[in-house]
């Protein structure tokens, strides 16, 4: 008897242990959450995630700090992100290279999207063309014939080869049906500011927000957007969509978890999330600094996410297919 | 001096080394191929090839120079000590991960005391100063710095 | 000339107590980072980032920049004590002050680096405020077929700079470049070498390069030679017994090293600060090269030159300066820690270019407060201070030395990248220096190799990119025909003194 009762009162107390421990899961976050930036410090990836993440960790209420894992056009770091403990302790920033380049250059075998659960889209910045203020261009239209007459002449900046400004830049060629002399710039906008600068090329492309800090002194001038919507820091750079070219191409910082961290855990980080970026603090800084804010909720990007890689993807096949290059 | 013997002197055998290493780079760097354009010159394999042929001319130099020389007295000690350095962190940084920072590092000093003959003769001290060394960096990194380091039996 | 007085302001914030404390705090983290094998400034600051958030903008600039200069200059204190340099600009302190510690002037020894770093810190600092716009507008004439060619100069100067070894010298900066180019290709998104492994895609990091190059090997170095350095232990000894003065270098000798050879490595290694990418190592290997080649002592090179750690550690503080000068003109960061503080100058709402400099000098003057007044007081005054601690590392046992040594190496690899197979990498650099060592090839030659390689790479390619392969565009830039020209003067200056004896050509 004295036997059966201890066996039912451990039973009892593994029980009551069992489903405290379960509320106590339920009291996510406990202690310090990584958030994975696969950029450099002091770029511009990882001045959007901090400012973002130290307003957000206000509602979480735990230390939220960022770890900088450079390397393989951001495969490094997300790979490191894929084979994270699901437990919500671990989140990343993805951008453009980590759901397109990597993937469609297929760098790492053991990089996979599926391991990743998408948790929201917070910026979606559009690349640009700009020209030095000292140029003849003022609008896309002037740089489109000059490049007409002077085909493979004109020089254009660009970041690595084989990215999402170098894709931008071929898509234009096909589009308006010019051919410029494409130089590549590795290692983000900076290198494009000082070839501008020093006069070696006279076009870049790029975000507007990358060369904020010239187009404020009116160094340089913003011929046109890839977008369809107006940007309201800038209002005198027009559209593609305005200007006739069916071109929208951009950047975007996506946050994202290991794929089986627990719902409730995911919906924790996305409502801190979406109130950091509601604040005014977080929406008057991106305006400063020339960043475009566009959110986008779990329920949804994952789906434009795979949209977005799919038609991309495609887009650089029919490149390989065109001999523009080889995969 | 012979010479077998002359070849066998490690001051000719370390850029006879380098050679295997150069020709394997080599061959690597002929199967690179470009993603852009017809680059010839301006390509991703332009380089390596170009410093592969700079490595094997001078190669060649040393090589001979070294093979040229008379016999040098031997410096240094033996190679044994270093030897079991390198198998000691070999095994080290094999088990970083899987055992845990703690576990890890704490084996780590114990063999390296050893090797470095490290106070053989007093336990209590050795023990103390493998305690210390190993709770001075975690305090350091863990710590201060707030690095997450593997956790016991940990994995990741 | 207005900026630089507007300036001058920058130094009244340096006396409010919480922006002096900060400024000291980040100096003596510095110090120690800067110092350690395993740890550079770069990651101090780095970890420190989220607290720059919380504080106000002038604090967390002030801090940064104390940082930065003390990193510069505590990279010569293990370097000399220990011969494990802290960061890679501080190499060539290794080979000369180890050399005088070995010989019982250790304290001496920091004391010229010190000096060195004195003088060339507060340099580097007064000429950002004074020059900034003009050295801004210089730097942008140096374009890629420039920038080629300076890379090339840096090269073969590293080659020709001990010339009774100029074969091995080849071989071990062309080493270094080989190794540089596994990993992602510099302009497309291709791997390179990585046959066929996942690992080797993501390349080989900096840091295990440098830790394995310097205190791995040297660990391995010595326990090679463990129970033959009795005598070196004795001469240890006797260098134990130090006063506070012993710090202060003799006046005969600072004479001797001349002023000029100050300032000229202070110019010069402002002038590589101004350019963007070009680093500390490079710019105190160049000041240290031209010190021996103009030197009327060369046979000193090698032996304990306390010229040559003048050079080196003035060019490497004064570097520090010109750093900040793309950075704050065009938003466009010299080298990794003023990255970070343009990250930190972002966050903070302020945008870098004429606006910031003109309007908000109040705001950024007081990091360049904090330069100087890190490089003319902080500087001698940590040594003063804290000296014969440094000194008394090497009272330490050595088996607890190298083994402490080991762990925070080896540790200090892995945060860096929390990665295992970087950690092995350490190792294996290690053992490749080990032998490289032995056989007297230059590991500094290789580290600069893998180092520069990439830029080296990257600035030929572009350069041809632009012309259609064609090589002339080297001759038809100025400034790629002006370092051209200035390599070939260089290269004759050196080689026409007559070599050793036993060269091998």
């Amino acid at each position: 008897m004295y036997k059966n009762n201890k066996t039912l009162l451990t039973l009892t107390a593994a029980v009551a242990l069992a489903s405290l421990s379960g509320v106590a899961l339920a009291d996510y976050p406990e202690r310090d959450i990584r958030v994975i930036v696969p950029w450099g410090a002091g770029g511009g990836t990882d001045g959007i995630v901090r400012k973002l993440t130290t307003i957000a960790e206000e509602s979480l209420d735990v230390s939220m700090y960022a770890e900088n894992i450079e390397g393989g056009v951001s495969a490094t770091g997300i790979g490191q992100l894929m084979s994270s403990r699901p437990d919500g302790y671990t989140i990343g920033a993805l951008t453009y290279d980590s759901l397109v380049t990597v993937p469609w250059q297929a760098m790492l075998p053991s990089y996979d999207m599926d391991k990743l659960k998408l948790i929201a889209r917070v910026t979606s910045e559009p690349d640009a063309i700009v020209v030095d203020a000292d140029s003849d261009y003022q609008t896309i239209h002037d740089l489109i014939e000059a490049a007409k007459e002077n085909p493979g002449e004109i020089r254009v900046a660009i970041q690595n080869l084989g990215g999402r400004v170098h894709l931008a830049i071929l898509q234009f060629q096909e589009l308006t049906g010019t051919e410029f002399r494409i130089v590549s710039y590795p290692g983000g906008a900076a290198p494009q500011k000082e070839a501008i600068l020093s006069d070696e090329v006279d076009v870049a492309l790029t975000s507007l927000g990358d060369f904020s800090n010239l187009l404020e002194d009116g160094t340089v001038r913003g011929l046109v957007e890839f977008s369809d919507t107006q940007n309201p820091t800038y209002p005198d750079v027009p559209t593609t969509a305005e200007e006739g070219i069916d071109l929208q191409i951009g950047s975007f910082i996506v946050f994202a978890a290991p794929a089986d961290t627990p719902e409730e855990t995911i919906n924790a980080l996305e409502s801190a999330y979406k109130t950091a970026y509601d604040s005014d603090e977080f929406q008057e800084w991106v305006a400063n600094v020339g960043v475009t804010p566009n959110w986008l909720g779990t329920d949804e990007v994952t789906a434009w996410a795979d949209e977005t890689a799919e038609s991309l993807f495609s887009e650089m096949d029919a490149l390989v297919e065109a001999g523009v290059m080889s995969k | 001096m012979n010479n077998v013997e002359r070849f066998r002197r490690s001051s000719v055998l370390f850029p006879a080394f380098l050679l295997i290493l150069t020709t394997i780079y080599l061959a690597e760097a002929l199967s690179i191929r470009s993603q852009f354009g017809g680059d010839t010159l301006v390509g991703p394999r332009f380089m390596p090839i170009l410093m592969a042929f700079i490595m094997y001319a001078a190669l060649i130099v040393v090589t001979v120079g070294e093979w040229r020389k008379e016999a040098e007295a031997a410096t240094g000690g033996s190679l044994l000590r270093p030897l079991l350095i390198v198998v000691a962190t070999g095994i080290y940084i094999a088990l970083f991960r899987p055992l845990g920072y703690v576990p890890a590092t704490l084996g780590f000093v114990v063999a390296l005391f050893l090797i470095f003959d490290f106070e053989k003769h007093r336990p209590a001290f050795f023990i103390f100063y493998v305690i210390a060394v190993t709770a001075l960096f975690y305090g350091l990194f863990a710590g201060i710095f707030g690095v997450r380091l593997p956790p016991v039996l940990g994995g990741f | 000339m207005e900026t630089f007085v507007s300036f001058l302001g920058g130094f009244e914030a340096l006396l409010s107590w919480e922006v002096l404390g900060f400024m000291i705090a980040g100096f003596l983290i510095g110090t120690f980072f800067g110092a350690m094998p395993g740890l550079t400034s770069v990651l101090a600051i780095a970890l420190l980032l989220p607290i720059t958030y919380t504080i106000d903008v002038v604090p967390a600039l002030v801090m940064c920049a104390s940082i930065f200069m003390a990193g510069m200059y505590s990279g010569s204190i293990t370097a000399t004590t220990i011969n494990i340099p802290g960061a890679p600009s501080s190499m060539m302190t290794a080979v000369e002050g180890n050399a005088l510690m070995l010989k019982g002037q250790g304290a001496n020894a920091l004391g010229h680096a010190a000096l060195g770093s004195m003088i060339g810190g507060s340099i580097g600092a007064l000429l950002l405020m004074a020059f900034m716009p003009i050295a801004g507008e210089l730097a942008l004439l140096i374009r890629t077929p420039g920038k080629f060619s300076l890379v090339l100069f840096a090269l073969v100067v590293i080659i020709i700079v001990d010339k009774g070894a100029i074969a091995k010298g080849i071989v071990a900066t062309t080493l270094g470049i080989m190794l540089a180019t596994v990993g992602i290709d510099v302009l497309q998104p291709i791997p390179r070498f990585e046959f066929g492994t996942e690992l080797l895609v993501e390349g080989i990091g900096l840091m295990p390069v440098v830790i394995g190059a310097f205190a791995v090997s040297e660990l391995l170095v010595q326990a090679q030679n463990w129970n033959l350095s009795l005598e070196s232990t004795l001469k240890r000894a006797k260098g134990l017994k130090i006063r506070r003065r012993d710090f202060i270098p003799p006046w005969s000798e600072i004479r001797e090293v001349g002023l000029f050879t100050y300032i000229k490595s202070a110019f010069i290694g402002y002038a590589i600060g101004i350019l963007p990418g070009a680093g500390g190592s490079m710019a105190a290997f160049v000041a240290y090269a031209d010190a021996k080649r103009s030197s009327k002592k060369p046979e000193e090179y090698g032996n304990g030159s306390r010229e040559g750690i003048a050079a080196a550690e003035s060019a490497n503080n004064s570097m520090c300066g010109g750093a900040f000068v793309p950075m704050l003109m065009f938003g466009i960061p010299g080298d990794p820690t003023t990255a970070i503080v343009l990250g930190v100058l972002v966050i903070n709402g302020l945008q870098p270019g004429p606006r910031l400099i003109e309007q908000q000098a109040d705001l950024i003057a007081p990091m360049f407060a904090s330069l100087f007044v890190s490089a003319l007081i902080l500087i001698p005054l940590t040594l003063f201070l804290f000296g014969p601690y440094f000194i008394r590392i090497v009272s330490i046992s050595r088996g607890l030395l190298y083994s402490a040594i080991a762990v925070v190496a080896l540790v200090g690899s892995y945060v860096a990248t929390y990665s295992i197979f970087q950690m092995f990498l350490a190792l294996l650099f290690g053992v490749l220096a080990f032998f490289l060592r032995k056989h007297n090839y230059s590991v500094v030659a290789m580290l600069l190799g893998f180092i520069l390689g990439p830029d080296l790479e990257q600035y030929l390619r572009r350069s041809l990119s632009f012309n259609d392969g064609n090589p002339i565009v080297f001759l038809t830039s100025m400034d790629s025909l002006a370092f051209l020209a200035l390599t070939i003067v260089f290269a004759y200056l050196i080689l026409r003194k007559k070599p050793k004896l036993d060269a091998i050509p």
